[in-house]
């Protein structure tokens, strides 16, 4: 009986919003800026701005928040242009990365402050406290004050803090930063729950493709203040459209060379990409990129029996690493290309001793062809 | 054989320095507690015995029967929470801006406050007096500007005092403030406004909170370092409504009364000691004298 | 993310920032007045009265006493402040907060009453008006600078580094004089300065420790201020500020330094 009329407010909470950047703009002196970023967030949806460092998501987060304006573009939210508005008003809730509770309030008071501030009913206001600490597991901690919370605990509170007042859209900027990676695995799944049975629409910064992959539908890599690509995670590690993202975007073995005929020519060698996803001008640089477990490794003198339709390439063996299912393999070729490959357990042993010659063999309908520079 | 009996492991030595009898470190406190004693606190207890006995603790009646010190204990205090109050109302927005000002200018404000801070008291005084005087700086512009037809009493009054000494103990003020706002973590104003809080009402419930801790530490010091003074009330203040540190030079220096002087003296002591204590119910001791920092 | 300063506010920065120096400032050209009497704004260009300050015996006998007192009381409060520093840091007792306390009253106590005390004190053991006495007056206020800045120092200072120098077979002594005081070093020459500053500085001990043989600058000053207006007073002031300024600006280079140290 409590425990239903407990959870009534929160089926309210659904309905995220439609968040629209387009074209936005924005310059500093030096780096960090943005350089004509586009995105839709769809209502309900978990979108992620991956990049490394000063790669410009964090200044885009901080364009729809509002401690930023655009210099071009338009940001807007369910159709409502949010250029101008001052944060206060934008009813975006954000999670920061430090956290950022309130040291001198309790953690009642932390996630009450937002419907304070908007001078709700008291009686309403108790409820939605008591309904969001509930959801994030924190009941019993409302009188403490953050500093006597683990960081866990203290993450908890600002992300419920940041929905108890219902906002359309919320922003996270690397929220698990600084927890330790067992902490931050249990807080992926849990913040995932949490934004579903809300059904908010998340925009979520990270530098961490793993926490990238595990979380969102879809993922928008960013490089030097542009938006290399944006896509489901399946998307981007199958079907990458810039080496950048090929690289970025799990392992990978990438061969550069020149586009011809349907085939990549590395150092005189032609390497098919007959059925690659992706196309390249014909004759302009690129590069094929292959990921490891579409690689097959065989020992030099067993190549007899790949088929002709299959690449090959002959390398030597240089690093073997044991992974538990498998052997991660490091292999040289003799111009010079490294090879990522894994290698079954139950392969030769020649193959996985420094030194060792093998072939590496792929089909080409396997490969991705991007352009190069 | 009980030797032999020892666990191998006995046979570390424990680190001497964790043994609390053996740090070699103990006996430096000594030097500076004798000094200390010889040259803080028994000059205290000489003033005290002297107050009580020279001739007698009829000494500190003088409150009681002239109205000039007990008029002074008054003065001093007020003077003294005026000084403070009017130097919080220059030092918070001044610190504030410190805090929100680019780098550069941060540096430049910061020098600004730090070089009165180290010029010689009776320097900046006794420029407050060209400044502030009938014929001085402020008076002669005005005058010439036809905006007065008599000079403006600036000095040898309340005014003079709060303006010498405010400036005087503006970095006092400035300092904990100053530092207490570099402690608020960054992204809490923001953290506010994201959550609904105009600007205004952000600092009003978030920033100006975490700040307090400052602001009483330089409250409590520049309060408690005002009721002692003595160089700026002499030059700027009025002869007629001294503090009890000019009453005390006057009955030392010109009345040779070292009896009633050290009266006088061990009641402003008293009277800073309370204030003192009472502070420390709030803040540490450490963080009123050495303004918060480390 | 920039922090919006309302004009009005920024304007108030720069009217206070102005009166912090204003005041101070007027002194210098009322240094290079060509006229005997101190006014401003001074009447004509000349540096007669630096002449006088450094011809006449009255000044510049007082200029080299307080050198010589304001030396040896940064040497003693430097000893006293580094004992009592490494003995609270590093040493094992009890009572280390009232000790603390008591250290540090001198910076909030009302200097007037101190003063008489050391009158009294003085008066007793017949040092009154000696170079001795006032070194000694001016380390009861200087000493818990340096014991503040000592004790920052070596609170900053990774006590591992001692552990690893002892762990490479370093004696403590040797340990002591080639990781421990090359590290404390900046926090022992700010200390140094602060010292010399506050005793340069003093007045109001020395007006009532001096005696009329032995006078301190400020004190030589003091009787000026309420005589005789010559513009001698404000070639003192002058210099003062100078020196104190050079110092304080040794301090805080030193203090950028010291961050630089800081890995």
């Amino acid at each position: 009986m409590t425990q239903t009329q407990l959870r009534q407010p929160l089926t309210m909470t659904a309905t995220g919003g439609e968040l629209r950047i387009a074209n936005v703009r924005k310059s500093y002196g030096n780096s960090r800026g943005v350089e004509s970023v586009s995105i839709d967030v769809r209502p309900g949806e978990f979108l992620t701005m991956l990049g490394p460092s000063g790669s410009g998501k964090t200044t885009t987060l901080n364009l729809v928040a509002g401690f930023l304006d655009p210099d071009e573009g338009s940001i807007t939210l369910d159709g409502k242009e949010l250029s101008g508005v001052p944060p206060h008003l934008r009813g975006i809730g954000m999670v920061f990365q430090q956290y950022a509770l309130f040291p001198h309030m309790t953690i009642e008071e932390n996630v009450d402050y937002p419907l304070r501030v908007r001078k709700i009913h008291r009686a309403e206001r108790k409820s939605l406290v008591a309904a969001a600490l509930e959801l994030v597991q924190l009941t019993d901690y409302a009188k403490r004050k953050p500093s006597e919370l683990s960081g866990g605990q203290q993450q908890r509170v600002a992300l419920a803090r940041a929905f108890v007042f219902k906002p359309r859209l919320l922003l996270m900027d690397e929220p698990l930063g600084a927890l330790d990676k067992k902490l931050r695995e249990a807080m992926q799944i849990e913040i995932t729950r949490i934004c579903r049975e809300l059904g908010a629409t998340v925009v979520y910064v990270t530098h961490d493709q793993e926490e990238a992959l595990a979380m969102s539908d879809r993922i928008a890599i960013y490089n030097a203040g542009r938006i290399e690509q944006l896509g489901t995670a399946e998307d981007l590690y199958k079907r990458p459209e810039t080496l950048f993202v090929a690289d970025f975007v799990g392992e990978s073995t990438v061969i550069k060379g020149s586009y011809a005929k349907g085939a990549l020519v590395h150092h005189g060698r032609s390497l098919s990409t007959q059925g690659a996803h992706g196309s390249v001008a014909e004759g302009s640089a690129a590069a094929v990129v292959i990921r490891p477990e579409d690689l097959t490794v065989v020992p030099a003198t067993q190549t007899a029996a790949i088929p002709e339709a299959l690449n090959t390439l002959e390398a030597t063996v240089t690093k073997c690493v044991y992974l538990g299912q498998s052997r991660k393999c490091l292999l040289t070729t003799a111009t010079g290309l490294v090879i990522n490959a894994r290698i079954p357990l139950h392969a030769p042993p020649e193959l996985f001793n420094p030194g060792d010659s093998a072939t590496v063999t792929w089909d080409p309908a396997n490969s991705v062809l991007v352009p190069s520079d | 054989m009980i030797e032999e009996m020892t666990p191998p492991t006995k046979t570390l030595p424990a680190p001497s320095r964790r043994s609390p009898s053996r740090s070699p470190w103990t006996a430096l406190i000594w030097p500076g507690l004798v000094f200390m004693a010889l040259l803080f606190i028994l000059p205290f207890i000489q003033t005290a015995v002297r107050a009580l006995t020279d001739p007698g603790p009829q000494n500190f009646a003088i409150f009681f029967t002239d109205p000039v010190y007990s008029r002074s204990l008054i003065t001093t205090f007020v003077t003294a929470l005026f000084v403070a109050v009017v130097a919080l109302a220059i030092a918070y927005p001044y610190a504030y801006i410190m805090y929100a000002a680019p780098k550069a200018m941060t540096a430049v404000m910061m020098v600004l406050v730090l070089l009165p801070f180290f010029t010689s008291l009776l320097v900046r005084t006794y420029a407050w007096t060209v400044w502030l005087q009938e014929t001085g700086i402020i008076n002669s512009a005005l005058l010439n500007l036809g905006v007065i037809e008599e000079p403006l009493q600036l000095m040898r009054n309340t005014l003079g005092v709060t303006i010498g000494m405010t400036h005087a103990l503006l970095p006092f003020m400035v300092f904990p403030i100053y530092s207490s706002m570099l402690r608020i973590q960054p992204d809490l104003v923001p953290a506010a406004r994201t959550l609904g809080a105009t600007p205004a009402l952000a600092f009003r419930t978030v920033f100006l909170p975490l700040s307090l801790p400052g602001v009483m530490s330089g409250f409590l010091i520049v309060f408690v370092m005002s009721l002692g003074y003595y160089v700026t009330p002499a030059l700027l203040g009025s002869p007629r409504d001294s503090m009890m540190s000019e009453l005390v030079v006057n009955q030392i220096e010109q009345q040779i009364q070292f009896g009633t002087g050290s009266a006088i003296g061990i009641v402003l002591l008293v009277l800073t000691l309370a204030i003192l204590f009472a502070g420390t119910r709030i803040i540490s001791f450490k963080d009123i004298v050495t303004g918060g920092r480390p | 993310m920039t922090r919006n300063i309302p004009l009005g506010l920024k304007i108030f920065g720069g009217v206070v920032g102005m009166l912090l120096i204003m005041p101070t400032l007027v002194v210098i050209p009322m240094s290079f007045s060509a006229s005997p009497l101190l006014k401003f704004p001074p009447e004509g260009f000349s540096l007669h009265w630096y002449g006088v300050f450094f011809t006449d015996p009255l000044w510049s006998s007082a200029a080299l006493r307080s050198i010589q007192i304001a030396a040896l009381t940064t040497v003693l409060s430097l000893l006293l402040g580094t004992g009592t520093a490494l003995a609270m840091i590093r040493g094992r007792f009890r009572g280390k907060s009232p000790i603390q306390v008591l250290i540090l009253s001198p910076i909030i106590m009302p200097i007037v009453v101190l003063a008489v005390g050391l009158y009294f004190v003085y008066s007793d053991w017949k040092i009154l008006g000696s170079v001795g006495g006032l070194v000694l007056a001016h380390t009861v206020i200087a000493y818990p600078l340096v014991y503040i800045s000592l004790s920052t120092a070596l609170k900053a200072l990774d006590s591992k580094l001692e552990d690893a120098s002892a762990s490479l077979g370093a004696s403590k002594a040797y340990t002591f004089r080639r990781i421990t005081l090359p590290l404390i070093t900046p926090g022992l020459l700010t200390g140094a300065l602060f010292a010399f500053t506050m005793s340069w500085d003093e007045l109001i001990l020395s007006i009532f420790l001096t005696g009329p043989t032995v006078k301190t600058l400020p004190v030589v000053m003091w009787d000026q201020v309420q005589t005789e207006l010559s513009p001698t007073l404000a070639v003192a002031a002058t210099i003062v500020m100078l020196v104190t300024i050079v110092l304080i600006m040794c301090a805080l280079l030193i203090g950028t330094r010291r961050k630089a140290l800081k890995p």
